[in-house]
């Protein structure tokens, strides 16, 4: 499995280039401990946000790029002010991404 | 519709090449090495290090590289590719990698095409070069078999090949070996980029495949930075070495970006990012065909 560790409160950001003539689907999963929590960005290299899991309400992005460039997910799992342990909960997050002609 | 996208994206669906669960023996990257921090360290300094953002780089597949060039317009043609016969050239481990990366590409070419014969050669290519490397869990007999069994349906082989590629690439990485899993990367990159610029007359270029080597200024950015970022290189320094001199090219490609607004359609695809013209000026891409072409015959 193709994936990363996270603890609460942390964040990871993937650079990736994607190709125009292509269409992606983005998903974005997490391990039950981390809850539904897990919340994920998309934004160009100028820093302009292109998707906002939050505010899409999904945790799949499907897109395609006017041209072929560079993109940054950034994937972050929020602090559970809730949570009075001081050893915050860690998961496996996984990006996963397809593609079709 | 929606289904007909969800079934076609499931047989496509790959996940993300440098995200690396649990592979506590790839400390040869400096991204692993912080991931390594935040779990060694007292659980009452973990919250101090949950700010400490890590960063990953992921490069196109070779397999989506093969599609973009069939659908710019690319005609097949095996004789651009390296010949299976050239299997016995790559002696060392490094060469292997590199070459089992080479024959990836081709063969995800290949299957573009539908070039089913030339598939199984290629197959066969990838296998042996997979168990050399102690990769032979991935590109079983079975697996072989099973591909044989299903070679005329080009989007079961192009499932079996994407699987099988990042489980060979996630393999050597959770094996401690991540530096040839970079070197399989690298060698696919370069065959991609040989094809593509194969595919140029150089007196009379094609716009579109123009554009397709254009694109590569991007994800040949990420392979640099990837390959850099390991923290004892040497079985990736003169490939890196080959590739900072191509780049040194590519920085000459003049971009123009055009903003433009993001447009969802009715099936809820959204179209982003701007709209990029490259520009080579004199004999900028004519240089970097002869690069390319000079790299790929070097490496693979």
């Amino acid at each position: 499995m193709n994936s990363t560790t996270l603890f609460e409160g942390d964040s990871a950001s993937l650079r990736m280039t994607f190709y125009s003539l292509l269409d992606y689907r983005l998903l974005v999963c997490a391990h039950p401990i981390l809850g539904d929590k897990v919340r994920f960005r998309v934004s160009d290299t100028d820093g302009e946000e292109l998707y906002n899991s939050v505010e899409g309400g999904k945790d799949s992005w499907d897109f395609r790029v006017n041209s072929t460039q560079e993109l940054i997910i950034d994937v972050v799992v929020p602090e559970d002010p809730s949570n009075a342990n001081n050893i915050p909960p860690s998961g496996c997050v996984t990006v996963v991404l397809g593609f079709r002609e | 519709m929606n289904l007909i996208f969800n079934k076609l994206l499931a047989l496509l669906i790959f996940p993300l090449v440098f995200f690396s669960c649990g592979s506590k023996d790839s400390g040869n990257s400096k991204l692993d090495e912080e991931v390594e921090s935040i779990t060694n360290v007292d659980p009452k300094e973990k919250v101090r290090f949950q700010r400490a953002k890590i960063v990953f780089f992921s490069l196109p597949s070779p397999m989506e590289t093969s599609r973009i060039l069939k659908k710019s317009g690319a005609v097949y043609n095996k004789r651009i590719l390296n010949s299976p016969a050239n299997k016995n050239g790559y002696q060392t481990s490094k060469e292997k990698a590199v070459g089992l990366g080479v024959f990836i590409a081709d063969l995800s070419f290949a299957n573009a095409f539908d070039q089913q014969q030339d598939c199984l050669d290629y197959f066969s290519v990838v296998r042996e070069l997979s168990v050399d490397l102690a990769l032979s869990n991935v590109f079983t007999a079975e697996f072989i078999e099973k591909i044989e069994a299903n070679i005329e349906n080009e989007d079961s082989v192009l499932k079996y090949l994407s699987e099988s590629y990042w489980q060979a690439n996630n393999d050597l990485k959770e094996d401690g070996r991540e530096s040839f899993a970079a070197l399989v990367a690298a060698g696919a990159w370069v065959e991609g980029l040989h094809i593509a610029t194969s595919l140029i007359n150089v007196s009379n270029p094609d716009p579109e495949f123009v554009n397709r080597v254009g694109d590569q200024k991007s994800s040949l950015k990420q392979l640099i930075n990837y390959m850099d970022s390991f923290k004892d290189p040497k079985n990736l320094k003169e490939l890196i070495t080959d590739l900072e001199a191509l780049q040194l090219l590519f920085d000459e490609i003049q971009v123009k970006h055009e903003r433009k607004e993001k447009v969802v359609d009715e099936k809820g695809v959204a179209t982003v990012g701007s709209k990029k013209t490259y520009v080579f000026p004199n004999d900028l891409l004519k240089r970097i065909v002869e690069k390319s072409h000079e790299i790929r015959n070097k490496h693979a």
